[in-house]
């Protein structure tokens, strides 16, 4: 298939770009230092407070990550050629996304040595551990197909960063909104926003409507990114 | 081309109204499974007695100010009464705001308000036993209570020492904040001093 094609490709590029590493190092600073306090602090047999941090700074670290993506292509003025390359378009967009999520997966590996440190003082209630990580892998993947959208409608890196760190801040501030409005539309609110759908997680709770909601939304962005780098494509 | 244009985005848009009626069903029909090894997001089998047992609808009305983190416990308990439940209904109003319906319920201080028929009740503590204590009030079910006794003596446990040592404490921390991310960041360099 063409988009494991393009995801292999990429996932080269990333592979051997320091800066990509230096991201990586620098979301294992913040969680080996959130792990060194919480396991002070006696509230770690769950690594919540672990997975919660690292979520939370994937809303300023996957933009960078992903902001070469699709602008790269208009940048070197490969873009032209993509149009006669015989791949569809849905094809590089899924492709530049998968690719993106294998390194964040790989960003993700060395956070086992946190479980390993656990388990020397406590036993670990690994299915809570294992619902967080499902969690950040979906907010994970969530910011990176905002991320991949962004890159699709910028022909600049600093300003795809700026979207989609903006994008993903945005719907991230949308669950503290429905303070504001009572009713449905507070609901609407706390819904659209992945905060409360990441928190269930983090804390052991698996709810078919917040699996629901983080494919559902990655599916949607990354249609939406299809269709807006074709139209960009065809001008 | 503009025919091929707004079919795509007739598509686009008929996919989207289908993700947003998805999300609708599997809000209103969710079902949830707690990971937890004490099963401490578990209602007791005493709150699932009253919940089963509600007949009538029950209101609650909450007022809290934004910061009161009383407020995310509130919407905690009562989402998950309302998956046992659904005459259960629950609303979040702004105390600074509110001014009326506070007035019309007489509340003393922030706090949350279960209303059914010409019943009420105030909750101010806010967890799962004082939750549906308010509940049973209102709806006149007798069921056992789970909250301590008022006589019984406050004991203020004492605090566990930390499992780990100094050392042990200073090796978890130099694995976890510099070698890891270090190990990392090396594994760049080492890719960008081979591409130089």
């Amino acid at each position: 298939m063409n988009a494991l094609v393009v995801a292999k490709r990429e996932l080269g590029t990333f592979l051997v770009s320091p800066a990509a590493y230096l991201i990586g190092a620098f979301f294992l600073f913040i969680t080996g230092l959130m792990f060194s306090f919480s396991i002070t602090s006696g509230d770690n047999a769950t690594l919540s407070s672990v997975v919660e941090v690292g979520g939370t700074s994937l809303i300023f670290l996957i933009p960078v990550l992903t902001t070469h993506l699709l602008v790269r292509e208009s940048q070197r003025g490969t873009l032209e050629l993509l149009m006669t390359a015989p791949v569809f378009v849905w094809e590089i967009v899924i492709g530049k996304f998968i690719a993106a999520f294998s390194f964040f997966l790989l960003m993700l590996v060395p956070t086992a040595v946190y479980w390993l440190l656990l388990t020397l003082v406590e036993q670990p209630d690994l299915p809570v551990i294992l619902s967080g990580y499902v969690g950040i892998l979906l907010l994970g993947a969530l910011f990176i197909s905002i991320g991949v959208f962004s890159s699709s409608v910028c022909s600049s890196q600093i300003v795809a960063v700026i979207l989609s760190f903006g994008l993903s801040l945005l719907i991230w501030l949308l669950g503290w909104l429905d303070f504001n409005f009572a009713g449905t539309i507070g609901e609407i609110f706390l819904y659209v926003s992945p905060q409360q759908h990441f928190l269930d997680f983090t804390a052991g709770i698996m709810k078919l409507s917040n699996v629901t909601y983080f494919l559902s939304a990655i599916a949607c962005i990354l249609l939406v990114t299809a269709y807006a780098f074709k139209m960009r494509l065809w001008r | 081309m503009e025919h091929t244009k707004s079919k795509g985005l007739l598509k686009l848009l008929l996919f989207i109204i289908f993700i947003v009626l998805l999300n609708a069903l599997s809000f209103r029909y969710d079902h949830w499974y707690d990971l937890t090894e004490k099963k401490v997001h578990s209602l007791s089998a005493n709150t699932i007695k009253a919940l089963n047992g509600i007949r009538e609808p029950v209101q609650v009305h909450c007022f809290f100010q934004a910061t009161d983190d009383r407020q995310a416990k509130a919407r905690y308990h009562l989402k998950r009464f309302q998956a046992y439940s659904n005459l259960v209904d629950f609303q979040f109003h702004n105390p600074e705001t509110a001014f009326d319906l506070m007035r019309k319920y007489n509340l003393k201080q922030y706090g949350v308000v279960f209303v059914s028929g010409s019943n009420e009740h105030q909750v101010y503590q806010i967890d799962e036993s004082h939750l549906v204590q308010g509940l049973t009030e209102v709806t006149g079910q007798k069921i056992e209570s789970e909250l301590p006794p008022s006589s019984a003596p406050r004991t203020i446990l004492p605090t566990e020492p930390p499992a780990l040592n100094f050392f042990q404490i200073s090796v978890v921390l130099f694995i976890s904040v510099f070698v890891v991310p270090l190990a990392f960041a090396a594994l760049g360099l080492l890719v960008w001093w081979q591409r130089r």
